[in-house]
């Protein structure tokens, strides 16, 4: 029974400390995990001004929002202002469609939709508003697509809601009819064959 | 008894083994206690740096953006009164050398930035990485030094070229070689203006090939229209230093863009974009690779539509986004060259490429860029593919479009267009642009469309379409675009919408177009915006040119202003 007692003890014991060292094995190397693994391509090299690399008579410097391919072609130029700026628009832009989709997507009979919409228009406008500007500077574009996309951004958790409603409702309409189509199966089968 | 014997012994045994945790974990809760407080004071270091680090960006930023803006109002100003402006046009070359000033020291602060960051967890390591370059991108620059020159050039050459020749050296001096040939590279560009032979001999004493390829090209086609000859021959040296260059995919860039200088005969351009699809085919990543090859195509379109259309099938599967836009460039260039078939070809395959890219977004943006492209060749295709769009904002973006290229000839198709136009804010636009059009050849139905755009515009809770509207409407009737300019919210649109109507009430009511240009120019001097520090400055500047052609004297004291604006914008920023 002592032994017993003893051997419960000291098993206690070694548990306590083998968790003690483990935790702090585990805060120890947390500092330093994966610091000189990856590398920076985050990193930008943002230029403010596309007169940075071009005179102010080059026409292209008019152009810079005008069609140029999409953000993805973007990264491969040598342009970073003009990059940073179709970021920006792509950001802005593409979140305000997904939220203008799911808008729709949730549009109907139902209502809603209406209010989120009535929110995220007045974003879409000063976006309109910004890409139909001359760009004078990238701080300045990406300052207000930033905060029209915050805006914007605030619509989103309700966009989410009704994206999920949606999505649920579409599985219990599938399942109703997918339940009306076996009931119906049923008796026409019935019909056909064991009530003969 | 037994019980009574042995429970001593092992409560004395498990007072032992707890003493003896307890001992252990003292030390090990010391050494936690400890590494957490280590782990807040390199909290505070690492903050310490990065704040030192982001008020040096932030200085560097506002230094070079007040240089630029003192530069452009004084410069502006000198063409107006070069002695009043003699001091500013100074203050602001000085304030360019202080901007470019401190290269050293600032790339010492992203070398240290960097040093220390390295330890750092990758999300602070890559902020850290990034703030440095933007520390790094800044240091040393010449580009605002050499813009003022530019700006001087008409009026005073000998000391533009002075300027030039500062530029060069700081260029020279940047130890960062991509920013040394960029600014190496365009201050070689400026210099051409004044003097191209000075021009080549700096572009000549480039060392980046990419830099040199590009400053000679540039200069070759500056050169094209007074001396075709010499052109040609300065082109040659472009195309060697191109062949140089070791990164295929800016080989491929450099060489594509040298087959496209004015001049280039069909067949050495045939032959460029041989080797620069050669190049292209060197490049290792699939996505740039595929990029690449897509500008290849429509480079291609300017000297041979068939081999165009036979290099954008070439391109590969894997972005299929890649030769959209070669197919879309495609059409673009054939359109410049007044072939309608060959554009049409290339935008109904555009269209069905689009369909296999992923990216909801980048698809419709596309779609709107067909639409906008196919208008010129096929208006009614243009107008189904439009309706065919389901979002209402880029919908509105494409019959915009489409209203404003029919009102010259049909407005009352295009009014119709522009009202199918689902937000108001796109449709008062659109029908105030139509309504501009129409008004050279009928202003009674331009004041009809302006009347019905401004009947949209009651709901509207952003007034930038008013502020379209008064401008378009005050030639025809300043009274009645006053009032709508006096509904506009924001001040920077009122000041242009203001001045606008001033400029239009000048032959009727000189008194009162005065008053409104007083007006304008107080509201532009109180103008204070969150994102641009430089915003009254801006506005300054575009009321002075507006002016300008009104009466000097005021606009030059509107750019006196303007510098004075720019000037008192401090650079010291704290990073909080």
């Amino acid at each position: 029974m002592a032994d017993g007692r003893m051997t419960r003890a000291l098993l206690t014991t070694l548990l306590v400390i083998g968790l003690g060292a483990a935790g702090l094995a585990f805060l120890m190397p947390a500092a330093h995990a994966d610091s000189n693994a990856d590398t920076p391509e985050g990193a930008v090299l943002t230029g403010n001004y596309c007169l940075e690399c071009h005179l102010s008579s080059d026409t292209r410097v008019e152009e810079a929002l005008s069609w140029g391919g999409g953000v993805y072609r973007q990264q491969y130029i040598p342009c970073d202002a003009l990059r940073v700026v179709t970021e920006e628009r792509y950001h802005a832009e593409n979140l305000m469609l997904k939220i203008a989709q799911i808008s729709e997507d949730y549009s109907g009979e139902r209502m809603g939709s209406e209010e989120m919409v009535q929110r995220l228009d007045p974003q879409r406008d000063n976006m309109d508003a910004l890409t139909q500007a001359e760009v004078q500077s990238v701080n300045g574009f990406a300052g207000s697509a930033k905060a029209i996309r915050y805006q914007a951004a605030k619509v989103l958790p309700d966009a989410l809601d009704k994206h999920d409603e949606t999505r649920r409702r579409n599985v219990i309409m599938a399942i109703v009819f997918g339940t009306i189509f076996l009931g119906f199966l049923g008796v026409l089968g019935y019909e056909r064959t064991l009530k003969k | 008894m037994t019980k009574g014997r042995v429970m001593p012994a092992s409560g004395k045994m498990i007072k032992v083994l707890l003493l003896g945790l307890v001992a252990l974990m003292l030390p090990l809760a010391w050494g936690c206690g400890s590494d957490s407080a280590s782990q807040t004071e390199g909290q505070d270091a690492t903050k310490d740096i990065v704040n030192t680090a982001t008020n040096l960006a932030q200085k560097q930023e506002l230094s070079i953006g007040r240089a630029w803006a003192m530069g452009q109002a004084a410069t502006a100003w000198a063409a107006v009164d070069p002695a009043g402006a003699r001091r500013a046009v100074a203050d602001s070359i000085e304030a360019a050398e202080a901007a470019a000033a401190g290269g050293d020291e600032q790339r010492s602060v992203a070398a240290d930035l960097r040093a220390q960051s390295s330890d750092w967890t990758p999300t602070d390591w890559r902020g850290a990485v990034a703030l440095a370059e933007r520390i790094e991108r800044n240091a040393s620059r010449a580009w605002v030094l050499r813009a003022i020159a530019g700006e001087l050039a008409e009026a005073d050459p000998a000391r533009a070229s002075s300027l030039l020749a500062t530029a060069m050296e700081i260029a020279r001096e940047n130890p960062l070689p991509q920013y040394r040939a960029e600014d190496e590279s365009t201050v070689a560009l400026e210099l051409a203006s004044l003097d191209p032979d000075d021009a080549l001999r700096a572009a000549a004493a480039i060392g980046d090939q990419a830099a040199k390829a590009r400053a000679l090209r540039e200069i070759a086609q500056q050169l094209s229209e007074a001396d075709s000859a010499r052109s040609a021959s300065v082109l040659e040296e472009a195309i060697s230093a191109a062949r140089e260059i070791s990164d295929p995919y800016d080989r491929a860039w450099a060489l594509r863009e040298s087959a496209l200088v004015p001049g280039v005969e069909a067949s050495q351009a045939g032959q460029l974009l041989g080797e620069a699809e050669d190049a292209a085919k060197q490049i290792v990543d699939v996505e740039p690779q595929e990029y690449a090859l897509s500008d290849i195509a429509v480079a291609w379109s300017h000297v041979d539509l068939e081999q165009a259309m036979a290099a954008a099938g070439d391109i590969g599967d894997f972005d299929p986004q890649a030769r959209v836009d070669a197919l879309i460039g495609i059409a673009e260039a054939r359109l410049s060259a007044s072939d309608s078939e060959g554009a049409r070809t290339a935008l109904e395959e555009a269209l069905s490429a689009n369909e296999g890219v992923l990216d909801v977004y980048e698809r419709a943006r596309a779609v709107n860029v067909i639409v906008t492209d196919m208008a010129p060749v096929d208006s009614q295709r243009a107008l189904d593919l439009a309706r065919d769009i389901k979002d209402p904002y880029l919908q509105a973006d494409a019959l915009r479009f489409l209203a404003e290229a029919e009102a010259a000839g049909e407005p009352d198709d295009a009014v119709a267009l522009a009202e199918e136009i689902e937000p108001a804010f796109v449709r008062v636009q659109a029908l105030t642009a139509i309504g501009e059009k129409v008004a050279g050849s009928d202003q009674e139905k331009a004041v009809d469309i302006f009347t019905k755009a401004l009947s949209e515009a009651g709901d509207l809770k952003d007034t930038y379409p008013l502020r379209l509207l008064a401008s378009a409407w005050a030639p025809l009737d300043p009274a009645k675009a006053l009032d709508v300019a006096e509904k506009v919210e924001d001040d920077q649109d009122r000041v242009v919408a203001l001045t606008d109507v001033a400029l239009a009430m000048l032959e009727t009511d000189p008194a009162k177009a005065h008053v409104l240009f007083e007006e304008a120019y107080e509201i532009a001097q109180k103008i204070k915006s969150d994102d641009d520090p430089f915003a009254t400055a801006t506005v300054l500047l575009d009321l002075a040119a507006a002016w300008l052609p009104v009466d000097k004297a005021e606009a030059a004291d509107v750019y006196a202003a303007a510098f004075e604006a720019a000037a008192a914008v401090p650079v010291e920023e704290s990073a909080g």
